[in-house]
This record gives C-alpha cells, structure tokens and sequence, in this order.
C-alpha cells in the first residue's frame, strides 16, 4: 500500500507538471484551460463515484435478501458504499466550484443554471440527501438497507440529467471531450495530458476508497 | 398450498446493534398444535415470532417456512397471522371495516353473514363493531384483531402475549380459537409469559436462562433445558428438536390478487384520509398560506410566465413533500404499518399507497391551481399542455415520494421525515424541470416541445418500475 502511495504522488505531480508547464493556452481562454485538468477529472470521479455507490448498494441488498449467510460481507458493501458516496461528494464540489470558477472567467457569472450546471448540483443534492439520511439512521442493519435503497433510486436521475436534460435546454457549456459527432476536438497534448489527469485522478479515488474497505 | 405447515430455524441467532437477543437456535415446529414460547423479559419471545413470520430477518442462520414446499415471503404472508399487542388496526375504519379491509387485503370478500358469525365467536357485539377502531377499547380492538386473524384463514398462528388487554372470557376466546385453528392443522405460536396462557400448549419452547415458569410441569406437555429428543417432546433454545408430526392435512389458502388488494388499500387509504382529513388539511392550507404570503408580498405585481411557473412548481414540491411524508409516517406511528405488513403484500401496499398519493396531488392541485391563477392574474394560453404537465410532474412526484416515505419511516429515526424534500428533490429534477419549462409554455412564455412530455412520461415510468423493485427491500426486511 505504500508503495502504491508513493506512485499516486509522484504520479500527480507528474501531471501538475505537464498541466501548469506542457500544455501550450488555449485560443481564446489563455492559461484559463488548465481548470479544466483539474474540473473534468473531478467532474468524472463525481459520476464514477456514484456508480459504485450504487453498485455496492446493490450488493447490499442482495446479500441482505439471501439471509445473513455473510454479514460481515453486506457490511462492507455497505460501508464502501457510504466511502464511495463521500468521496463523490468531495469529488463533486471540486468540480463544481472549478465550474464555477471557469464559468465566471468566460461567461462572466459564477452560475447561470446552464444544464451541466444543474446535473452536477442534483449530484451535489443527492451525495448530501444521502449522507444525511446516513446520520439520521442510527441502525447499522436499517441505514445499511435504507441508504442502498437510496443510492439506487436516486441513480435513475442520473442518465436523465446527463443524456435527456441537456437536450432540452440551450447550453452554453463546451462540448464533451468525445463530443456528439463522436469526434475528439482538442490539442493531442492537451488531449493526452487530460487522460493522464482521468487517469491520476482515478488512482487517487481508488486508493481513496480502498482505504475505506479496510479502515 | 397443501401439506402441513412447518417452520424450522437453522442456526438462528438475532442480534440488535451488539445486543444479542437470541443465539444459535434450531428447531423445527409443525402444525397441528399450540407450541408456547416462555422465557424471561427481554429472551427473545416476541422476536422468535416476529422471525418465524419473517417480519424479522436474522443476523445468522435461516428460517424456513414451508407447506408443501419452501414459502418464498409473499407466499408465507397468505399463511400468516398475528394477533399482538402492538399490532393496530386502522384507527378511522370501524371494526367492520378493519374487518373487510384486512381480508381483502388477502383476497377474501365477507358475506355479512360471515362477519356476524365472526364476531360472536369473538365475543363482540354488532355495535361494539359498527365503532372506530379509534373508539373501541383495547380489549374490544383485541377481539377485533382475532376476528380478523381467524377470518385470514392463517395456518401460522403468531400469538404475543395474546391474553395482554383481555378480560377472562376474552382469554377462554382466544385459547379456544387457538385450539380450533391447532386442530384443523395450523401451527399455533404463543409468546407468553403466563403460565395460565402456556398450559394450552402441547408443547414448551423455553428461551433463555430457564425462568421459573419453566421449571414447572405444564399440564399436557413437558418443559426442561436438558439435551433435545426428537418427536413431541421437549424443546429448548441451543439445539435441535422435531415437534409434532408430518402428516399430511389438505386446507387451500385463497390466492390473494394483487389488484384487489390494491384497491382495498386505496380505499382504506382514502376512507381514512376523508375521515380525519389532517393530511389532506395540513397540505392544502400550507399550499394555501404560501400562494397568500406571496400574493401578498407581490401586491399585484405582474409576473412573467418563468416566475409564475417556477412559482407554482415550488409551492407543489414544498405541499406535496408535507403529505406525501405521512404517507408510510402515520401508519408507523399508530401501529397499524405491522397488520399492512402481515397481512399485505408489499407490492399491492405500494401501489395502492402510490395511487393514493397520486389521488391526493390531484386534489391539492385542484384546490391550489385555481388560486394561483386568481391570486396572481396568471393566464394560460395552452390548458392542454399545462394540464400534460401538471399530471405527468405529480405523477413523478407520487412516485418517488410515496418510497422515500417509506425509506423515512423505516430509518427508524423520527427525525428522517424532516429530510423528505431533501430526498425528494434531486430524484424528481428530471421531472420537475421540464414540468417547470411546460408550465412556463402554457403561461405565454418560451416554448417547449411534445419531446419534453415524452421524457416526463418516461421518467416516470423508470420511477415507477425503480419504486417496484426497491420496495420489498423496505418492506420485508427490519
């Protein structure tokens, strides 16, 4: 574990080297660009988060259906659901004020209720919403089940806000990296570097939630 | 189902947070006589029936219920009943209504004839049950809740501590009912500390640390803590034991349909709704109140159609959050959430608690929509749209706010219904925005396409089908 430490480190530092140092200002945004090295990456994580939220939910309640064969088994599911979710959170609202910020330096209001906007807020609301019913229930078998069924059911919001909500409304916000033609736009050295922040960012939230398995 | 009914713990053991309330039991019981559970306060007896039953899932081991074959929950609901002090009947209902509903809810219909014989079996007089529940007094809602146990046609007999609130002739009502049931091949279960109530027993299942009761000869069976045999005879907590016999007895259980039942859980929903009409009240006046605090605070100051909509919307989710929280609160809170939970299947429970909730926007909708038109000079140019949008957004609504009613009310913690809007809002966003652009369309404002309506009406289905498959996990599991 340590030494998987020390790689994640040396790793990131690697990467905030290329990303204050290689990669050339964007046209039009000047050094402005780097936030996104850092909003994109936590962005994902913020997703990635509660999709194994939910998925250990799942198994939560599928180990709680068949019987008390492995308690200790939900138990863990259960609190690296709870892990997942905190860490989204902290991921989230890294990615919501970088948001923010680039949204003030380019369109010139911290907050303008753009789609992308919302769906990182209703991201926001439900790792909230489910920490505090977390630390309203104080039955470790109860909260276990409670907050899965949560974290389930508030996962069908997710593919509304992010693929069919953002349709409706005019955005303003860029195209994704892989954008709707399905064709990558972007500097290849931003490009690269952009993955190897996915990639760090990944690491550390992985790490991050391994520690919560075993703590 | 034919065959006897049988129940056997497997290595069982109940824990409640670190406390350990039954350890490593093994037995099989089966039907055609009453067994007496015995034990010391805080033993585990009422948990012994409550895991029988499976109202109680536990921390190790199995529980089998089975007739012919291994009962999956939903089909060990049609087999139970449970006749307990805290099990609440609906306190607005009359006793023969608690009567009627509760059959229904497990497919049966009740000629009148049938209930007339129902309740001088249980000793109740025909006034006594044409009163609210809430009217009644403990003993004669005691009576009522036999009534409703003997006319579920249960081969599974919980009974806790069943002479609790009842005179003595009440007691001679429930024992012979108890044998009656026994002997037409139910398994009758008595959690009792009552020596009176445990001499009925064919057989004594002491938990715990042998009580004095327990040391006592009951008159037609044996009690002891010493090693188990096989057969009738003793039965302790620990081991393994076999009581009673296999053979076989033929009594068909009524297949419930889950329509019916639906429709017997709205109407008492709505019966009871009508008839204390504090949710409903509690709803429409805070709607009411905010709509004339804003009124009042604009002084007539037009509004463009986005404030309007988003105004409306706002006063919606705010009202509804207020009623859809008691939805699954107030039968927690009266007791009356354990009778749904025996003798209802949990899907029927949730359609009809959704249907009701769905019933209850509509109505708050009428009251509030009109006023907010009046109150604000609003006018709509497209009704039909506005209409689409009004039904679709509380449909969603009903939807997600009738689970996470019951997600609050089975945390366990009171102060989990305060956090209903917080639950509530991000999981309807992707109902409630489109509903808030439509409504702004139908005002004169930015236009909105038929594509919007289609995502509203698909969402809604997903919530429907998501609060499906979730429930059961609320449900059945404690």
């Amino acid at each position: 574990m340590k030494h998987f430490t020390l790689i994640i480190i040396l790793f990131t530092l690697l990467v905030l080297a290329l990303v204050f140092f290689v990669v050339p200002p964007a046209e039009g945004l000047g050094n402005f660009v780097r936030i996104i090295f850092i909003h994109i990456p936590c962005a994902w994580i913020g997703v990635l988060a509660f999709l194994i939220a939910a998925v250990y939910a799942w198994r939560v309640l599928r180990g709680a259906r068949n019987g008390a064969a492995a308690p200790a088994a939900v138990a863990r599911a259960d609190r690296l659901s709870a892990r997942s979710a905190a860490l989204g959170l902290a991921f989230t609202a890294v990615a919501t004020v970088t948001g923010a910020i680039f949204s003030r330096l380019t369109w010139g209001a911290f907050w303008n209720w753009d789609p992308r906007q919302t769906t990182i807020l209703c991201l926001l609301l439900i790792y909230a919403a489910y920490l505090a019913l977390r630390s309203v229930t104080t039955d470790p078998e109860r909260r276990a089940r409670v907050s899965a069924v949560y974290a389930l059911f508030s996962f069908l919001a997710v593919p509304f806000l992010v693929f069919v909500i953002p349709r409706f409304y005019f955005s303003l916000h860029p195209e994704p990296v892989l954008n709707a033609a399905g064709h990558v736009d972007m500097d290849p050295t931003m490009l690269l570097v952009l993955l190897l922040a996915l990639a760090d960012v990944t690491l550390i939230y992985a790490a991050l939630l391994r520690k919560g398995a075993t703590s | 189902m034919k065959g006897r009914i049988a129940v056997t713990f497997e290595g069982v053991s109940k824990r409640f947070g670190d406390h350990a309330v039954l350890e490593n039991i093994s037995c099989t019981l089966t039907g055609g006589r009453i067994v007496a559970i015995t034990g010391r306060n805080g033993s585990g007896k009422s948990t012994f029936l409550r895991l029988a039953g499976h109202l109680l899932r536990p921390s190790e081991g199995r529980v089998v219920v089975s007739a012919s074959a291994p009962l999956a929950r939903d089909g060990l609901r049609r087999h139970l009943g449970l006749l307990s002090p805290e099990l609440a009947l609906s306190p607005e209902l009359t006793g023969l209504e608690n009567l009627d509903f509760l059959a229904g809810l497990r497919g049966r219909t009740l000629a009148d004839d049938e209930k007339a014989a129902l309740l001088q079996r249980v000793g109740l007089a025909p006034e006594d049950a044409r009163k609210r529940a809430r009217a009644c007094s403990t003993g004669q809602r005691q009576r009522l809740a036999l009534a409703v146990l003997i006319a579920s046609s249960a081969d599974l007999w919980l009974l806790d501590e069943p002479g609790a609130n009842l005179d003595d002739a009440g007691k001679d009502v429930v024992q012979r009912e108890a044998r009656t049931a026994a002997k037409r091949g139910a398994l009758v279960l008595v959690a009792t500390n009552d020596a009176n109530e445990a001499a009925w027993a064919d057989n004594v299942l002491a938990l715990g640390n042998a009580p004095l009761m327990q040391q006592q000869a009951v008159a037609g069976s044996t009690t002891t803590q010493a090693p188990l045999s096989e057969g009738g005879g003793p039965l302790a907590a620990g081991g393994v034991a076999k009581v009673g016999t296999s053979s076989l007895n033929d009594f068909m259980v009524e297949g419930t349909s889950p329509s019916s039942a639906t429709i017997h859980l709205l109407r008492r929903e709505l019966v009871s709704a009508l008839r204390s009409r504090s949710s409903l009240a509690v709803m429409a006046l805070f709607a009411v109140t905010a709509l004339l605090a804003l009124s009042m605070a604009l002084g007539g100051t037009m509004l463009a159609p986005a404030p309007l909509s988003a105004m409306l919307w706002a006063l919606l989710f705010f009202a509804s959050s207020m009623g859809l929280g008691g939805t699954f609160a107030a039968d927690e809170a009266s007791g009356t959430l354990l009778a749904l939970r025996v003798y209802g299947a949990g899907q029927a429970v949730l359609y009809g608690k959704t249907a009701f909730s769905f019933l209850m926007l509509l109505l708050l909708a009428v009251v509030l929509v009109p006023l907010f038109f009046i109150l604000l000079d609003a006018a709509c140019t497209a009704p039909f749209l506005f209409l689409a949008a009004l039904v679709l957004g509380l449909l969603g609504l009903a939807a997600a706010g009738t689970l996470l009613s019951a997600l609050t009310a089975g945390s366990g913690d009171r102060a989990a219904g305060g956090l209903l809007p917080v639950l509530l809002l991000p999981v309807i966003l992707p109902v409630f925005l489109p509903a808030v652009s439509l409504t702004q369309a139908a005002l004169g404002g930015r236009e909105a396409g038929l594509s919007m309506l289609v995502g509203m009406g698909l969402y809604d289905l997903l919530l429907l089908v998501g609060a499906s498959l979730l429930f059961d996990a609320l449900w059945y599991e404690d």
